[in-house]
């Protein structure tokens, strides 16, 4: 779903990743165990602050959801359930191929740890494909918003071969909060 | 107020010709002012009394007096003591000022109405009577004022401190504060809410004056067409009494007596029609659908501006009977000014 | 040390003291070795030179604000610039200043050493956080001389998206990158405080300076991450047309109040806390005493933090919020304001049949002590609703974060600066010149602000280039008092500045106080500890202190 969270999972990652890797532990650890678990605690505790990143937006939606209840219905129905399935799917294995990268680290094995690297990186381009094509429909579509906004397939549903209800224009109007909320996010 | 009102008035005139203190001009005014001098006096306990404590012990136990110091762990007692003392103060404080908000947010049922609108670097005031006014607002005394306010563009702060009142102008909805003025004369309106370059130029007059005076100042200055006046021909231009008719077969509600009445909406919930309430309808209709009605009405977003709205609403206001707005048809129809009631401020 | 001297200063003898052959300054060589340092001790430094560096640039425009409310005529610079100027002060002041203050240098300097650990725990982060401050700091800067940014520190939509064709997303930038130095440095804090602390150093025997660090390191961790995705809607608002906060899109333009003052009221106790910790440390060294109620103090910290969390709405009484929620909020904020009067109550009681000494760093302290109060108290003038309806947006407001910025927060960092120099340079400052900056400091801060509480009352608008003029007097009063006050705070850097080469040698323990860190070297090793210590001892020990001076023979060099 979103970029940055998967960034920040890469990134501290190889925080931990290049802690443990070294053949003796940081100086400044007095066992390698007290390292490890500040590391792990550490990763956590930076998880956490991506929830209350996020979590500015997920409220957002919350609230204009509910205020904008109908256009929200129709907006997210425009999305693609299958791309966004895949989507994810590639997300959570990029995720874990790098976890399994870290593990390559620990394990001193390099040629497996090139290969989850590699295979992280293709994920990510693939990702990145897959929203190439979400973004080109809602492009062509008008759905960005900015000044092409355009909300007629959401009043005239009919003329676009949808089973869409149509919408009233001031409520149609809302779509747009919708799609600036699916952007900010994604 | 638990002190004498001689004692009081002394105090405040005194403070104000000295020029630590605006003048009290609204009703509201000396509650504030209570309010503020009791947190000013605990306060002052406060500081005084940290004051006393820092200062009497590092004169007592400085190291030239007291060489070696005696190791205390604490004391559950003092904590809770200063624990829950401060507490109460607080708490006190807090029902204090919640009662204050209320009584300064709270208008009385009969209060007069003028509308404000906010814009990049002014004020402009709209009395019910057609009577405009830029960076000035003229009010009667002893009586109380409602506004209702809107912002065309940014925040802006709508603030009188001689009146203590002080309210947010927000873009996209109308907020209200209202006051009562007990002397006559000028006071100052600032915005104090940062809006751009100007923001320290939009300022202006609050007027305050007798009765009588305030009667003659509105009969002079009227522009002929009161607010419901002008909301009546946007009313017909803009074609809203095509399904507004008032015909028990118009695809719009009945507008006649609508406003201050408990409305059923199409999705079950109840509204009370106020200012607030019509303007929304009329930009976002959707979410405002009357009961039995279809969501038939386009949006007038971006095509009414805020003094069309006002006008729009307060013509809204004066519908009582069917009567009224088949004379809005007629007029739409011959191109004449309907008879309505003279250009009074009404009550 | 006789016992009826008035000072505790105890200096090796000057004639055969010397500096320690080797220390975290001079271990290494060369600029580089300090751009590339994973040492806490000198990244502390590294963010000591540039904070110094944002708050003088920062009081620069303070002072400009000052000189043109001279008069009530706008005549000094234009509306355009005096908007930018108290932006940029504000911006400055508190993302480049006040947030990093005690935290990046003090807290970055101490807080291993404090709980007996050689570093913090991710060295190679708090480098970076250091880099992200600086990467921020300059975009900020090249927003100020791209042509400034006049949005006011609050950045409020709809006004900073639509209307205002300055460097915003410059600025935003700024700040959005210099928040994430923050949470680096918070996230390194707890784990640090969390994971490696020194064989019994239990939770209540570490100095309370730790305990409130802690505390807005928790702020931190929660609270930047909001302010950051706010300011990245504004920007993409900005630059993508994005309709979130714009109403006539459908958005709510109060909703970015509330997510920027879910951040923003936390960041004022991230600010005051980490200062608060300093007090404790001080008033306990110069008072020879233990903290009276040491648990109620590191409990009222952590009570502060939490409770931060659930005020914000209070900046947004008269926005036309639901009164219920109002009610609410203002509750909380009394609340709130209950563990500061403890804390207070707690240090002056501290003193109480202590053997006081009155060194810089306790006046500092007892300045604290004063204006905080003061500062406090008004702050519950202005969580009471109907008070705050009269007060909000005015000067009153202004004088009222000052005194607890400025007067609590910049009086607490001097006075830790000045209490921990002789440990981090190993030499000591001027003794009667600090005080003469203290006090100087002190009066200048009063005349400048104590009139702007009047003139807050008076309705005196916040943010305004020109005013009516019978305000005039009043702002005269307070413009004189920001001179005494720039003369207060340009003393210390002169006398530290050349203290660092001719300043007497402090020695390991110069104030006889009972922290870990001084109980090492001044300045100390990279590596701290040449052993990790073991703690048998609460914080706050002086019996343990005499115990141990009296058995050990004390080496310097």
């Amino acid at each position: 779903m979103d970029n940055a969270l998967v960034a920040s999972h890469a990134h501290t990652h190889e925080e931990e990743h290049e802690h443990v890797a070294l053949p003796q532990h940081r100086h400044h650890f007095e066992t390698e165990q007290q390292q490890r678990e500040a590391g792990t605690f550490g990763m956590w505790l930076f998880l956490l602050t991506e929830i209350m990143f996020f979590g500015g937006l997920f409220f957002a939606y919350l609230l204009y959801r509910n205020w904008y209840h109908d256009a929200f219905v129709a907006a997210s129905n425009q999305l693609s359930i299958k791309l966004g399935a895949i989507n994810t799917a590639v997300l959570i294995g990029s995720g874990y191929f790098m976890a399994l990268g870290v593990w390559a680290a620990e394990v001193r094995k390099k040629g497996l740890l090139v290969l989850f690297l590699l295979i992280t990186t293709v994920l990510g381009f693939v990702f990145l494909g897959i929203k190439y094509v979400e973004y080109h429909e809602k492009w062509e579509k008008h759905h960005i918003p900015g000044e092409h906004f355009d909300v007629s397939e959401f009043v005239n549903p009919q003329a676009y071969g949808l089973k869409e209800t149509p919408l009233a224009p001031d409520m149609a109007q809302k779509t747009q909060v919708f799609f600036s909320l699916y952007f900010a996010m994604t | 107020m638990h002190i004498s009102p001689v004692l009081w008035q002394f105090l405040v005139k005194w403070l104000h010709a000295s020029a630590l203190f605006p003048s009290e001009a609204s009703t509201i005014a000396p509650y504030t002012d209570a309010l503020y001098f009791f947190l000013l006096l605990i306060t002052l306990i406060g500081v005084v009394l940290v004051g006393a404590l820092v200062f009497g012990f590092s004169i007592r136990y400085r190291a030239a007096r007291n060489p070696v110091a005696t190791q205390v762990e604490g004391s559950t007692l003092l904590e809770a003591t200063w624990t829950i003392i401060p507490l109460a103060l607080f708490l006190v404080t807090f029902v204090w000022g919640a009662l204050l908000y209320f009584r300064i947010y709270t208008p009385p049922t009969n209060s007069m109405n003028i509308y404000i609108v906010g814009k990049q670097w002014m004020w402009k005031a709209e009395h019910p009577g057609g009577q405009h006014e830029i960076n000035a607002l003229h009010v009667p005394i002893g009586r109380p004022v409602q506004l209702t306010m809107s912002s065309q563009d940014v925040f802006h702060s709508f603030s009188i401190p001689d009146f203590r009142v002080k309210r947010e102008v927000i873009p996209g909805r109308y907020s209200t504060v209202w006051f009562e003025a007990t002397d006559a004369g000028t006071y100052h309106l600032f915005c104090t809410q940062y809006c751009g370059t100007a923001h320290s130029a939009m300022i202006g007059d609050i007027v305050a004056m007798s009765p009588e005076d305030y009667e003659s100042w509105t009969k002079q200055s009227t522009s002929g067409m009161s607010l419901a006046q002008n909301g009546e021909r946007l009313f017909a231009s803009m074609g809203c009494n095509s399904c507004h008719s008032g015909n028990a077969a118009a695809r719009g509600p009945n507008l006649a007596g609508v406003y201050g009445s408990k409305l059923q909406l199409a999705n079950g919930s109840q509204v009370l029609v106020n200012d607030a309430y019509l303007r929304d309808a009329i930009l976002n209709p959707s979410q405002h659908v009357t009961a039995g009605y279809a969501p038939i009405m386009p949006t007038y977003q971006g095509q009414v501006s805020e003094d069309g709205l006002i006008d729009l609403v307060e013509y809204i206001k004066t519908l009582d009977n069917n009567y009224r707005v088949q004379q809005t048809l007629t007029t739409s129809q011959s191109d004449k000014v309907a008879p309505t009631t003279p250009g009074m401020v009404k009550p | 040390m006789s016992a009826t001297t008035s000072t505790i200063v105890n200096l090796p003898d000057q004639r055969t003291a010397t500096m320690p052959k080797r220390d975290y300054l001079n271990n290494e060589h060369g600029l580089l070795s300090w751009l590339f340092t994973g040492d806490h001790k000198r990244i502390a430094i590294l963010y000591l030179i540039s904070i110094t560096f944002f708050f003088f640039l920062g009081g620069i425009f303070a002072g400009l604000i000052r000189l043109e409310l001279l008069t009530p005529q706008p005549d000094l610079v234009a509306s355009d610039t005096y908007n930018k100027l108290f932006s940029l002060h504000g911006i400055i002041m508190i993302f480049l200043f006040l947030v990093p203050s005690v935290p990046a240098t003090l807290g970055n300097f101490l807080i291993p050493i404090m709980i007996g650990a050689k570093d913090l725990a991710f060295p190679k982060i708090n480098l970076l956080s250091w880099y992200l401050f600086m990467a921020g700091g300059v975009l900020t800067l090249t927003a100020l001389v791209t042509g400034g940014v006049d949005t006011g520190w609050t950045f409020t939509t709809p006004l900073s998206t639509h209307y205002l064709n300055t460097n915003v997303v410059t600025a935003a930038t700024g700040i959005f990158i210099a928040g994430f130095a923050s949470i680096f440095t918070g996230l390194n804090f707890i784990v640090t405080i969390h994971r490696m602390r020194a064989p019994g150093m239990t939770w209540f025997r570490m100095p309370l300076f730790v305990w409130a660090n802690y505390a807005a390191s928790i702020l931190m961790v929660l609270g930047t991450p909001v302010l950051a995705i706010s300011l990245v809607l504004v920007a993409l608002e900005r630059t993508l047309g994005l309709g979130v906060f714009d109403p006539t899109k459908g958005g709510d333009p109060l909703l970015f109040q509330h997510l920027f003052w879910f951040y923003s009221h936390p960041a004022v106790y991230i600010m005051i806390l980490p200062g608060m910790g300093v007090i404790s440390e001080v008033i306990s060294t110069f008072s020879r005493k233990r903290i009276f109620g040491y648990t109620a103090v590191a409990f009222s910290s952590v009570a502060i933090a939490l409770f931060g969390f659930f005020v914000w709405e209070h900046h947004m009484f008269i926005m036309g919020v639901s009164n219920y929620s109002a009610l609410v909020f203002s509750l909380l904020t009394m609340l709130v304001a209950v563990p500061s009067a403890i804390k207070i109550f707690n240090w002056a009681f501290t003193l109480q049949k202590g053997s006081i000494t009155f060194e810089t760093p306790m006046l500092y302290a007892f300045a604290f002590i004063g204006l905080f109060t003061i500062g406090g108290m008004t702050g519950v003038f202005l969580g009471a609703l109907g008070m705050d309806i009269h007060l909000t947006e005015t000067y009153f407001i202004v004088a009222h974060f000052h005194y607890v910025m400025v007067g609590g927060m910049l009086m607490a960092f001097l006075g830790g600066i000045h209490f921990w120099w002789p440990k981090m340079f190993g030499r000591m400052y001027p003794e009667s010149l600090s005080k003469l900056s203290a006090v100087t400091s002190f009066i200048g801060f009063n005349l400048t602000f104590m009139p702007q509480f009047v003139l807050g009352y008076l309705g005196m608008p916040r943010r305004y280039h020109a005013y009516p003029p019978e305000f005039q007097v009043l702002n005269v009063l307070s413009t004189a008092g920001a001179t005494v006050l720039g003369v207060g705070f340009l003393l210390p850097v002169l006398y530290l500045g050349w203290s660092l080469k001719y300043g007497a040698i402090a020695g390991n323990n110069p104030w006889q106080a009972t922290g870990l860190e001084w109980q090492i070297q001044s300045p100390p090793l990279t590596e701290n500890f040449t052993e990790i210590p073991i703690v048998t001892q609460d914080a706050y020990d002086y019996e343990w202190l005499a115990n141990k001076t009296e058995h050990e023979v004390t080496t310097v060099g």
